[in-house]
């Protein structure tokens, strides 16, 4: 495994080393966990936005069909469709 | 989150121009559906069923039918494929109740899932409604 160095504020290390004395492990096993939620969190949030972005895309194109469909009953319709008695 | 099993016929009001109040309601489900506050799910059936009730309009040609398909897929609606479990119970409510399977496939997926079985069709919600999962789009509360 590569040893790096990174630079860090006093307080943040300070909060690290207390979080991660919590957590019951060293500097590395935190800063490891921490980089996998991250990047969890940060797929969650692109896989929100990109299902937000397609359901409004799939509302629009519903809204121009029916547009350019024009109107009709589609009660009747798929009643006598369905031959219900 | 509330999840919902839907019928064709709620499927159908977001592809047709009415004034009725249940469009209104097929229109506001999906707001909610996006807002991620229920879950709405259908039998690929309802597809299929979806696309021959398009063509026999005869307001939707191949091209539009294939927009309408695609706008679905946008939707991120949870799809459920044949289940022999499901046919089974909606043969069996579509004869106890006298009504079409198409009708009884969504009723039957929604006693599987165990959540509201949703219909904007009047008719067959009188015929099945002493199932207790079965609700009325214009009456459901959401």
């Amino acid at each position: 495994m590569p040893r790096v160095n990174i630079m860090l504020p006093d307080d943040i290390l300070e909060q690290m080393d207390t979080l991660a004395r919590e957590e019951g492990m060293n500097r590395s096993q935190l800063i490891r966990t921490a980089f996998l939620v991250f990047t969890q969190v940060r797929s969650e949030n692109t896989e929100k936005i990109q299902r937000q972005e397609d359901i409004q895309r799939a509302m629009e194109l519903q809204d121009q069909l029916r547009q350019t469909a024009g109107p009709w009953n589609p009660q009747e319709f798929i009643r006598e469709k369905r031959q219900v008695p | 989150m509330i999840r919902y099993a839907l019928d064709t016929t709620v499927l159908l009001r977001w592809f047709a121009l009415s004034n009725e109040s249940d469009t209104a309601n097929a229109l506001r489900l999906r707001q909610e559906h996006l807002s991620e506050k229920i879950e709405l799910i259908i039998l690929d059936q309802s597809l299929y069923e979806l696309i021959h009730l398009l063509k026999e309009s005869a307001k939707y040609d191949p091209e539009l039918i294939g927009q309408a398909l695609d706008s679905l897929t946008y939707m991120h609606i949870t799809l459920v494929p044949y289940n022999p479990a499901i046919a089974k119970k909606a043969a069996q409510i579509a004869w106890e109740h006298g009504i079409s399977v198409f009708a009884a496939g969504p009723i039957a997926l929604g006693a599987q899932l165990r959540c509201q079985a949703v219909t904007c069709d009047e008719v067959v919600y009188r015929k099945v409604a002493t199932l207790p999962w079965t609700a009325l789009l214009s009456r459901l509360n959401f």
